[in-house]
């Protein structure tokens, strides 16, 4: 009988454990011609930053400073969005230099921070809609981001001019806390991550819960129910201390819990998972698997 | 490309169940683009809270296999790689760079130059539906529907086999489970199809947890729909079932459709979740005024004209699109916008005339003012924008004494010089009346200052009744010389510095009157005003003249007393009216609509309240719009009339015609 359907199922199945997978191609991409580097035969996404919305959401593209030498010479200093199939959606200026992340927030913004903790939070249009700064309130006048990351939650960020000390700014709330559990004197933080909540149904309805904004041209920002996400998530460190040892340090606002001595060499990326599995990775390999609960 | 250039460099134990390989090239170059790795029960779909309990039972029986997902870009190529604990794994390629993300559904969006593509698990109903060699109850059913469509008796022993088993129930849920989450749309179509089938068979009264209610099935195929719409490379929002039903809102995609301006596909939206579409029509407006740029910063009052042109007033039905192409830019976009915002059960004008003249649109704010159903909002609006006139005619038409006076104040408070403000009240006879009966109760010193600005020479008793209101004099018999003289004389008596300015006026007035008086015997001995017409206030002098045809004398009363053209055409109407004199006002109307800005409509309400109906209805026929016709027809009784207006517009629609001349032949008995 599945012989009639041998154009659908089963011919691209592939199976792994009990598990079948398949790839689908959803449909062509279409990107702009006016963009050289993105059109057919000279795709190159070398010495750019693409960074993609979730739910099937947009991405956008910007130049990636940092690999001047790789960067297209046709890619002129805007961010550009586009679609999941290519069509760009709007385009900006973008004149930020020193950018340490990028990211999404909760309400489909685009957040960046630059090296010196300033945050810019722009709507898809191109709109600024946000900038603040992560301001150390034990009066550090000049602060230096060594390693930050993006969420939908908020940015969280490690600083090379004030060694072990970790800030998460919350998109939800517009405002930065401190983590004020330092870090062992001679400490320097080689990774960080955030540990957010698994993925939940998102059910608030906006009809009930939004006031009709007058100044907001698109009401994005005021739609989506900001309340679940005024949580602080815990955040991961890596950290090679003053004995050279390489630990990981899991951080809240109240508590620090530390993993010692997990790798000889230093811990360059942390990756979370869904369920909250905590990978930690050396330059060239794996060094633990942690299961944080 | 795998075994050229990675290899495996170290394994561990994972959960004491899983062993994680990691891979790194054997070239100098290591990968450099990990986006992502993840872990345990990676790209198996997680629980929906839709299913039923015996599908939630098996979903729980059988733990996830976990799994780790890797992807990485590496010399111009692209690899996406699932892991499985014992070590196997199997990789998809790209023969370019590729971007992914792992939604929250466990699915894989990979982005490449030429598709947007998913890697996803199969969902275990699909798996039991179209795995090959499944024996399985649906793959039983899908048999069966197959044989059915080939007229095939196979397909009745199929179906009786699963009835018989009493499953049937559950296998059409099964391919039900199966079709939401295909993304292959003509698999999706014949699963559907399946279903559709297999529901018609089930006996009704079964267990709840095994029946398909109509609703549940009519909503898999709406959403079915919906996913099939936004995934069209168009829009391009890639959505499975499962991140729709579970992770992100249905509210959510609306958002994301407002904010790539598929608005109409928001609206439809709405309608699929019953939700009402006022907010998307509003941010449709608010688009629509950024986006216009053809309306900026221009005099608010081209807004005003823009509606009277259109012809368009508040609870009128609109004008169908084809019909608007003699409508300047402008008025289409006020146009399209009020017709969009009747969709909205809410609306309001407010907002949005507040945020046309945040950007400039001013012509826009105010053409929408017009069409804000609350009267006191319509006028803090039109006051807002510098729109006086507009104030006040919403706040006169409102019939809300308090509301007027108080626009009436704030125009007072905001327009300089002041004699323009009270050449704006001048300009309206029936508010200047009301006005001034409450400047000659309240604020006398106001109203003298009002009359010497405008050489408004109020009647004799008028000017008695006044000063008498102002229960500052007694007498009711004095000249008006002697009522000044009295008035003065008070105002030193008291030293009351204000009281000397009131007198002041009161004498410019009564200055103006001898005048008024003068001009008024001149006339009276030429045999041009008749004898009583000696004492009238300008208005009535003027009023006389126009019934004894004296135009010329008119003229030179205007430049004399300096009237507005727009009040005199006010009087005209009027004393044409009161003398029935209707072959003059028929062929100067043409010149009053031309002054008055009010089109037709001020010469109807007059006529109206001189109860000359016949007349009315002359007038009626010459309005622009047919809603307006009928409006009026309707107010006035003429239910006949109407119908034959109604006749006119139904063209040559033969049945709309016979349906409107029985009404007419009913309603003439």
């Amino acid at each position: 009988m599945c012989a009639m359907f041998s154009q659908t199922a089963g011919e691209d199945w592939l199976k792994l454990s009990n598990d079948y997978f398949h790839k689908i191609s959803i449909f062509p991409t279409s990107w702009p011609f006016t963009v050289p580097s993105l059109q057919s035969g000279s795709f190159n996404l070398e010495g750019l930053h693409s960074v993609l919305s979730d739910n099937g959401g947009p991405f956008f593209l910007v130049r990636n400073n940092k690999q001047k030498n790789l960067i297209p010479h046709d890619f002129s200093s805007k961010l550009r969005v586009f679609t999941s199939s290519g069509s760009l959606l709007t385009e900006f200026p973008w004149g930020y230099d020193d950018i340490v992340a990028y990211g999404w927030t909760y309400n489909e913004c685009i957040a960046a921070i630059t090296s010196d903790g300033t945050i810019y939070v722009y709507n898809i249009h191109g709109k600024r809609m946000l900038e603040a700064f992560i301001d150390d309130n034990d009066g550090t006048d000049l602060i230096q981001i060594s390693s930050a990351q993006v969420t939908k939650f908020g940015i969280s960020c490690a600083f090379s001019s004030m060694p072990g000390k970790i800030a998460f700014f919350s998109f939800a709330n517009n405002s930065t806390t401190f983590y004020r559990h330092e870090l062992p004197s001679g400490s320097s933080i080689t990774a960080i991550a955030q540990i957010i909540p698994g993925p939940t149904h998102i059910a608030d309805s906006f009809y009930t819960n939004t006031q009709y904004s007058e100044d907001d041209e698109f009401l994005l920002s005021e739609l989506n129910n900001p309340a679940r996400f005024k949580m602080y998530p815990k955040i991961a460190v890596a950290a090679t201390l003053s004995s050279r040892s390489n630990s990981l340090f899991i951080l809240s606002p109240t508590t620090i819990t530390e993993h010692p001595t997990i790798s000889s060499t230093p811990i360059t990326r942390l990756f979370v998972t869904r369920h909250k599995n905590l990978l930690p990775c050396g330059p060239k390999k794996p060094v633990s698997f942690l299961v944080f609960r | 490309m795998w075994s050229e250039e990675t290899r495996i460099v170290s394994c561990f134990s994972l959960e004491k169940r899983t062993t994680l390989y990691t891979f790194t090239s054997q070239s100098k170059r290591s990968p450099q683009h990990i986006f992502f790795i993840g872990s345990s029960a990676l790209l198996r779909p997680t629980l929906d809270p839709s299913l039923t309990n015996r599908q939630i039972r098996d979903e729980v029986a059988e733990p996830p296999s976990p799994c780790i997902y890797m992807h990485w870009n590496v010399a111009g190529r692209s690899v996406a790689m699932i892991i499985d604990d014992s070590g196997s794994f199997r990789s998809y390629n790209w023969p370019c760079w590729t971007m992914a993300i792992q939604e929250a559904d466990y699915t894989i969006r990979v982005i490449s130059e030429t598709h947007c593509d998913l890697i996803q698990s199969i969902h275990p109903d699909i798996v039991d539906t179209l795995e090959k060699g499944s024996k399985s109850p649906a793959t039983q059913l899908l048999s069966s529907y197959l044989q059915f469509r080939t007229n095939h008796m196979q397909a009745d022993i199929l179906l009786r086999r699963l009835i018989d088993s009493n499953q049937l129930a559950n296998a059409t849920q099964c391919v039900l489970n199966a079709a939401c989450h295909s993304l292959h749309e003509p698999t999706q179509s014949l699963l559907l199809k399946v279903c559709a089938y297999g529901r018609t068979y089930i006996e009704p009264g079964q267990d709840e947890d095994t029946t398909i209610a109509a609703d549940e099935f009519v909503n898999v195929c709406q959403i079915a729909k919906l996913l099939f719409n936004i995934r069209q490379t168009s829009l391009g929002i890639p959505l499975t079932y499962q991140l729709l039903k579970t992770y992100y809102s249905q509210e959510t995609l609306i958002l994301r459709l407002m904010t790539y301006r598929q608005h109409a596909f928001a609206i439809k939206l709405c309608a699929l979740l019953k939700t009402p579409p006022d907010l998307v029509v509003r941010d449709w407006c608010l688009a629509k005024l950024l986006l216009d740029s053809n309306s900026s910063n221009s005099q608010p009052t081209a807004g005003t004209i823009a509606v009277k042109d259109m012809g368009l007033f508040p609870n009128t039905p609109g004008n169908k699109s084809g019909k608007m192409s003699h409508l300047s830019q402008t008025q289409q976009l006020v146009f399209s916008i009020a017709d969009k915002l009747r969709l909205c059960k809410t609306r309001s004008y407010v907002s949005l005339t507040l945020w046309a003249a945040k950007y400039h649109k001013l012509i826009v704010g105010t053409a929408l003012a017009h069409f804000e159903y609350l009267s006191t909002h319509q006028v803090a609006l039109f006051l807002s924008l510098g729109e006086f006139n507009s104030a006040l005619r919403a706040a006169h038409l409102s019939n809300d004494y308090e509301l007027l006076i108080v626009t009436i104040g704030k125009i007072y408070d905001i327009l300089e010089p002041k004699r323009s403000f009270f050449q704006l009240i001048h300009s309206y006879p029936d508010i200047e009346l009301t006005y001034l009966n409450y400047l000659s109760k309240n604020q006398f010193d106001l109203y003298l200052e009002y009359c010497t600005s405008l050489s408004n020479i109020p009647s004799l008793s008028t000017i008695r009744f006044i000063a008498i209101s102002s229960q500052q004099l007694h007498s009711t018999t004095d000249s008006p010389k002697q009522l000044f003289s009295n008035f003065s004389q008070l105002s030193k008596d008291v030293q009351d510095d204000k009281l000397g300015i009131m007198a002041s006026g009161f004498g410019q007035l009564i200055t103006e009157h001898d005048m008024l008086m003068q001009i008024q015997h001149k006339y009276i001995t030429s045999g041009q005003l008749p004898d009583d017409s000696l004492g009238l206030s300008l208005v009535e002098t003027i009023r006389a003249l126009y019934r004894s045809k004296q135009e010329p004398l008119v003229n030179m009363l205007k430049e004399v007393f300096k009237i507005a053209d727009q009040r005199l055409a006010y009087i005209h109407i009027d004393a044409l009216i009161d003398a029935e004199d209707w072959s003059t006002l028929g062929s100067k109307s043409m010149q009053f609509v031309n002054v008055l800005n009010g089109g037709y409509q001020y010469i109807i309400e007059a006529l109206v309240d001189a109860k000359s109906t016949q007349q009315a209805i002359r007038y009626i026929d010459l309005l622009p719009k047919t809603p307006q016709q009928l409006e009026w027809l309707c107010s006035l009784g003429l239910d006949v009339e109407g119908l034959k207006q109604l006749k006119t517009i139904c063209g040559g629609n033969q049945q709309q015609q016979q349906v409107i001349d029985k009404l007419i032949q009913e309603m003439s008995r």
